[in-house]
């Protein structure tokens, strides 16, 4: 035990040791310390490529436990380096600037609308080329939703999706909505139209499940088409009834 | 609404309650499924039949269905080219596999678009592959027959599957009536709207 103290005289710092023996002995092995649970450069290697390949953390640590048997390492470690990774990833951008470096690098469309008097982003829409391409050439029919607990920021996720000639289904567009209300959709809706090349290759059928503001928008935006409601959506508010 | 609390007989109902409402249920979903205005409106009458006991609840069914009904009942919606899609099923199943992708709530932008991206590679992997088998491939059963064999190649799988069920059914109810494009047969009943859904996917298939 040691204490430390400053002499009034001399102005000086002094030290006295009280009891020169350590309270326990030395441990032989390194548990609970830091040094003995830090991933080595190779081991981080490991992380990186498993990261990259959505392996869950937990799996990762499966991983790096079958290779040194006696490592102490923990699932805290993996998470901090995945977030190193992440970080890393996006550099000092900011994750809206990442995301539309990203957008433009990979020749997205994307289109975003901001607030009316600053410069806070509230919806941003986006669609792959190929998802445009695909778009161009199977606008039949069109099924909308948004989805929820997708983000951190609790935003709603907005999906459109078609129907291939193959019944398969692919993405049209994605896009974070702010507020489920008329106008976002209404906006949203104007800027996949904007995405069809041809005038004359409108979606004939749009179906949505019972949402009054999304089935407003429908109307508004596309008043050919033929609006369509989920009967098993219907059926359910039946059902609750 | 007010179906839990029947006028006046509540106790005798509380004991057949689930009965009733099954009952209920399966008439509303008869009513839905019909596939014809004329059953439509039987159903119609069975369903208010049904629900005479609750003064309320068929008025408000009927005020609210008299606005959605041609988005909802199978009489209307299947004369539209809805390639399947009467429910939203589609864009659920969607949502599914992407949650499977993004597999947390907390991610961020950056985080959310790189897993939406890495799902999208993989999915239009996919649509190529299945068109290119659509190229390539024609089944035994369509090979060597008139109406089939020359479209290979042209019309998608999943459409020729489909035609070949047309076909069938067409058969079946010895109601032809060939067009002059010679790909579809027209049945006048039913059928119609799944023949211009095919005239469709044929159409789009053709892109590819």
């Amino acid at each position: 035990m040691v204490s430390g103290y400053l002499s009034r005289q001399t102005k000086e710092w002094g030290l006295n040791i009280l009891n020169g023996v350590h309270s326990h002995a030395m441990e032989s092995a390194l548990e609970g310390r830091i040094l003995a649970g830090r991933l080595k450069e190779d081991d981080k290697k490991i992380v990186r490529d498993l990261t990259k390949s959505k392996v869950h953390p937990i799996n990762i640590l499966i991983n790096l436990k079958s290779k040194r048997q006696h490592g102490m390492t923990n699932i805290k470690q993996v998470y901090n380096e995945r977030k190193q990774i992440w970080k890393s990833n996006r550099g000092d951008k900011t994750s809206l600037q990442f995301l539309i470096s990203k957008l433009e690098e990979h020749n997205y469309a994307y289109f975003s609308i901001t607030q009316s008097e600053s410069t806070t982003i509230e919806d941003i829409f986006w669609a792959h080329p190929t998802s445009i391409k695909l778009f161009n050439n199977f606008p039949t029919v069109l099924v909308m939703n948004s989805t929820y607990k997708t983000n951190m920021y609790k935003m709603p996720m907005f999906e459109i999706v078609g129907v291939t000639s193959t019944d398969l289904t692919y993405s049209v567009g994605f896009g974070f909505v702010t507020h489920e209300k008329e106008e976002n959709f209404v906006w949203f809706l104007q800027m996949m139209r904007k995405l069809l090349k041809s005038k004359m290759n409108m979606p004939m059928v749009v179906v949505t499940d019972r949402d009054m503001s999304l089935m407003k928008a429908v109307a508004n935006v596309f008043p050919k088409n033929y609006a369509m409601n989920c009967y098993f959506h219907v059926q359910i508010f039946f059902k609750q009834r | 609404m007010d179906r839990r609390y029947p006028s006046g007989k509540k106790d005798e109902k509380e004991v057949k309650y689930g009965d009733v409402k099954k009952k209920i249920i399966s008439k509303w979903k008869a009513m839905v499924e019909s596939p014809t205005q004329e059953l439509y409106a039987n159903a119609l009458v069975e369903f208010q039949d049904v629900c005479s006991d609750f003064p309320i609840f068929p008025t408000y069914v009927m005020t609210t269905l008299k606005a959605v009904k041609e988005k909802i009942v199978r009489a209307w919606t299947d004369h539209v080219l809805q390639l399947g899609c009467r429910t939203t099923n589609r864009v659920e199943s969607a949502h599914a596999l992407l949650k499977k992708y993004l597999d947390n709530n907390v991610g961020d932008l950056g985080t959310c678009w790189k897993k939406i991206h890495d799902m999208l590679v993989l999915q239009f992997t996919a649509i190529q592959t299945s068109f290119g088998q659509s190229v390539t491939v024609l089944e035994h059963r369509f090979k060597d027959v008139t109406l089939y064999s020359r479209l290979g190649g042209y019309v998608s799988r999943y459409s020729l599957d489909n035609i070949a069920l047309e076909e069938s059914c067409s058969k079946g109810t010895l109601c032809m009536d060939k067009e002059i494009c010679g790909c579809v047969q027209r049945t006048c009943t039913g059928y119609h709207v799944h023949s211009k859904l095919l005239l469709k996917s044929i159409k789009t298939s053709q892109f590819y």
